[in-house]
């Protein structure tokens, strides 16, 4: 860690007096399942670097009729290349509309092309991007995906604006979108181009850079298509959009069980991921003197922080109670503000350590993203690290010694001595992908005929398997016999020599428990992109804001888009009580 | 190049491999595709016998075994793995192009890795590989094979690949067909509970 960074005084009499929470800390469910997004989320470092370097923005063709079908493109152009959205716009009877996996029509479909596109694209795209799964796309594009129309909002606002009105902020704001996408494919995925194609270029740079400079654009392309479709019912008296209110609306997402094994399936990623996060966090920590100014501008985003989680409304009565402890949490957390010693040394590690002892793990965690808030120059370069080049980390050390695997898979799967996987409850889900449309799928053991299907994603039982099959052989024998013998571990030692460097990237958890929660693994990959406003909608499917406040890009020059990430201070209740949480209105806890 | 590395993994699963060997089909098939070798036909035509074969004691081509069918795959690994030790003669190899990548991990830019297939001769260094022969006669259903370290013949030419080659779309649709195998039946149980149905996906 760089510990010398912006004039910070940082610790000099103790440089490591705050080492980084560890694994045993961060990567249970329960934790993961309560993170906020921050300065390093991918869609914050978008737009960071597109305002940086004066990537400018326009829209060469907008082609849709009266009935709102037709073509339009979206272009970025930055100092070395363009991108260009190609937004398709279909008629699609409502009851077509689903946000499953295996749905076969949407209201929009995608794709984001690299470079200017020629009419001959938009025919090649044409016969292509509608169908999605079942079409083709090239090299020269990075992305594909769909969206539908929230049927809430859109009609709502088309109907406000065609009018001549504005919409109200109070119906917009717990939605947050017009339209969700229900699937963005990346690299690699129906022919679009590899990761290797674009992987050097700097405005990519990350995790996840193409596909949600595809979400950024599509958020345009869905105001654009209710302020059109307001000018064709009223050409006459329609208006546009607010400026003030069109910044609320965002681009929704559906999320269904495909993030779960994702986390699994890529631990150097996500390792790197959460070990950018943990590091900014403990360079805030370990801040020795922190200026009123900064002090200032923490209380101004807690207070902004507790208006969003006053706007974020949810059915699923796991999410409710936590939103109800973050709720608690961060008003507690405003009253020990106004109270506490904040002109001390070290105020950000010892708030830390009375959020440890006095808030949930929801609180704790938004605490965490806020306090990188103020140190843009200590935090954000760790986001050129937040990416993994996975097919470096793929042979499997046969030279090492057995004792030392063991070493390893004792230390990293320490957490599975106490569970007894021959018990039904600790192996009572199995991870499938189904036939259908290859959707992934979480099932019942021992009510479905699904074991034969059973993917990979239970390192921790497999762990334990390896470990009862390495007691036949001596310290000093060697991996590489090990595998000959026993093909079966090959995976989980692969992963074990991985997750040795990288402890970040093993959940500390069993996945295929009868309690698991999949939406605690959508949420810990969705904060990373820097969702907001978690809805599930199930245990396994949520739906999800995206750029929700930030600017768009006729106005991105004009702002400083993480000023806008949190709701602005006039929507602010009335600072409320802290609420007593042995009140029985407290919302069930028991989750469906 | 990814997607096709994807698919690879599927199907060798499909055929009944353990899933650490199916992760070796995937990464044998990038290599082989970034060296312009026909990975994906050999991969193809692997699966296919390997799917076929009578599930004999064996079978799975254990190395040590020295049967009648050696897994390249497998051997492949015990190769990179270090638990095979090279100068190697072995019988039997099935499909050896699929050994290349294996190789490769034992080579230096100095200590090539030379495989001998009677008069066929590759060599295999850790960035690719050279042949004296056209790329399909690589295409070797079984061989008995000699593995040493050599220099390379002045006469052999480099290949270079980037991407699958899209009209290898017969091998495409053959692992496609195996990589099925792994998919779950549709039912109406599992598509209602298998994703969390759950509240109106729909407002």
């Amino acid at each position: 860690m760089d510990r010398s960074m912006d004039g910070h005084p940082l610790q000099p009499e103790a440089p490591n007096a705050v080492p980084l929470r560890p694994a045993s800390t961060v990567m249970r469910l329960a934790r993961m399942g309560s993170l906020h997004q921050s300065r390093l989320s991918f869609m914050r470092v978008l737009l960071r670097r597109l305002k940086t370097n004066g990537w400018v923005f326009d829209r060469p063709l907008w082609r849709i009729n009266e009935k709102g079908v037709g073509v339009a493109t979206y272009r970025a152009s930055g100092p070395e290349r363009s991108y260009t959205l190609v937004a398709f716009a279909h008629d699609l009877p409502d009851d077509l509309r689903s946000d499953r996996v295996i749905a076969e029509a949407w209201d929009a479909t995608f794709t984001l092309h690299d470079g200017d596109l020629s009419e001959a694209d938009i025919d090649r795209l044409g016969g292509n991007v509608p169908y999605q799964e079942a079409g083709r796309i090239s090299e020269a594009e990075l992305s594909l995906s769909r969206a539908n129309r929230s049927v809430r909002l859109f009609d709502y606002v088309a109907t406000c604006l065609a009018a001549g009105t504005q919409p109200d902020v109070a119906q917009i704001e717990p939605v947050g979108y017009l339209m969700r996408t229900t699937a963005v494919y990346g690299s690699g995925k129906f022919g679009a181009a590899d990761r290797d194609v674009w992987a050097d270029r700097p405005e990519f740079a990350g995790s996840f850079q193409p596909e949600l400079l595809s979400v950024w654009l599509i958020r345009t392309f869905t105001i654009d298509m209710v302020e059109h479709m307001a000018r064709v019912r009223s050409p006459e008296t329609a208006v546009k959009l607010d400026l003030a209110i069109r910044r609320r609306i965002g681009v929704g997402n559906s999320t269904g069980l495909g993030m779960a094994p994702f986390l699994i399936n890529h631990p150097a990623l996500i390792h790197s991921w959460i070990h950018a996060r943990e590091s900014a966090f403990a360079r805030v920590r370990a801040v020795k003197q922190v200026s009123q100014q900064e002090i200032g501008l923490f209380t101004e985003l807690v207070q902004r922080a507790l208006v969003n989680a006053e706007n974020w409304q949810v059915e699923h009565a796991y999410q409710a109670k936590k939103i109800y402890g973050l709720r608690h949490d961060l008003t507690t957390t405003l009253h020990h503000l106004s109270t506490a010693d904040m002109s001390s040394d070290y105020v950000w590690d010892r708030l830390y350590r009375w959020a440890e002892a006095m808030l949930d793990s929801e609180g704790q965690e938004q605490l965490i993203s806020l306090m990188l808030e103020p140190y843009p120059q200590l935090v954000d370069d760790l986001a050129a690290h937040m990416a993994a080049d996975e097919a470096q980390q793929f042979c499997i050390d046969g030279t090492m010694e057995i004792g030392t695997l063991r070493d390893i898979l004792q230390n990293t799967y320490d957490w599975t001595a106490d569970i007894d996987y021959d018990s039904r409850p600790a192996q009572a889900r199995v991870w499938y992908v189904s036939e259908e449309k290859l959707e992934p799928r979480l099932g019942e053991r021992f009510d479905e005929e699904i074991t034969d299907y059973e993917q990979p994603l239970a390192p921790g039982r497999d762990a334990k398997l390896a470990m009862a099959d390495l007691t036949a052989f001596a310290a000093d024998d060697t991996v590489a016999v090990f595998l000959m013998a026993h093909p079966e571990h090959r995976h989980i030692t692969r992963r074990a020599q991985l997750v040795s460097h990288y402890p970040y990237g093993e959940i500390r958890d069993n996945t295929i428990a009868a309690e698991m929660l999949p939406i605690d693994l959508l949420r810990c990959k969705l904060s990373f992109f820097g969702a907001t406003k978690f809805d599930p909608r199930s245990d396994r499917w949520l739906r999800i804001t995206m750029f929700q406040g930030a600017p768009f890009p006729d106005e991105l020059a004009l702002f400083d888009p993480d000023s806008l990430v949190y709701p602005p201070l006039s929507d602010m209740p009335e600072m409320p009580d802290i609420p007593d949480t042995s009140d029985s209105e407290a919302p069930d806890s028991e989750a469906p | 190049m990814g997607e096709a590395s994807a698919l690879a993994i599927k199907a060798a699963r499909g055929v009944g491999m353990p899933w650490g060997i199916a992760e070796e089909a995937g990464f044998a098939l990038r290599w082989l595709t970034r060296s312009g070798g026909p990975g994906i036909a050999a991969l193809c035509r692997y699966l296919s016998a390997y799917q076929d074969a009578p599930k004999m004691s064996g079978a799975e081509g254990t190395p040590e075994a020295g049967g009648a069918w050696i897994c390249p795959l497998r051997l492949g690994s015990a190769i990179s793995d270090g638990g095979i030790t090279l100068p190697l003669a072995q019988s039997g190899v099935r499909e050896p192009l699929l050994l290349l990548p294996f190789l490769a991990s034992q080579a230096t830019g100095s200590h090539p890795v030379l495989l001998e297939i009677g008069a066929i001769r590759i060599i295999v260094s850790d960035d690719g590989f050279s042949a004296n022969i056209v790329e399909t006669a690589l295409l070797i259903s079984a061989a008995d094979c000699t593995i040493s370290f050599g220099p390379a013949d002045s006469d052999m030419i480099k290949r270079i690949g980037n991407r699958v080659d899209s009209t290898a779309s017969d091998c495409i649709a053959t692992l496609t067909r195996f990589a099925h195998n792994t998919y779950a039946p549709a039912t109406e149980a599992s598509r209602l509970a298998g994703a969390g149905a759950g509240l109106n996906d729909n407002d």
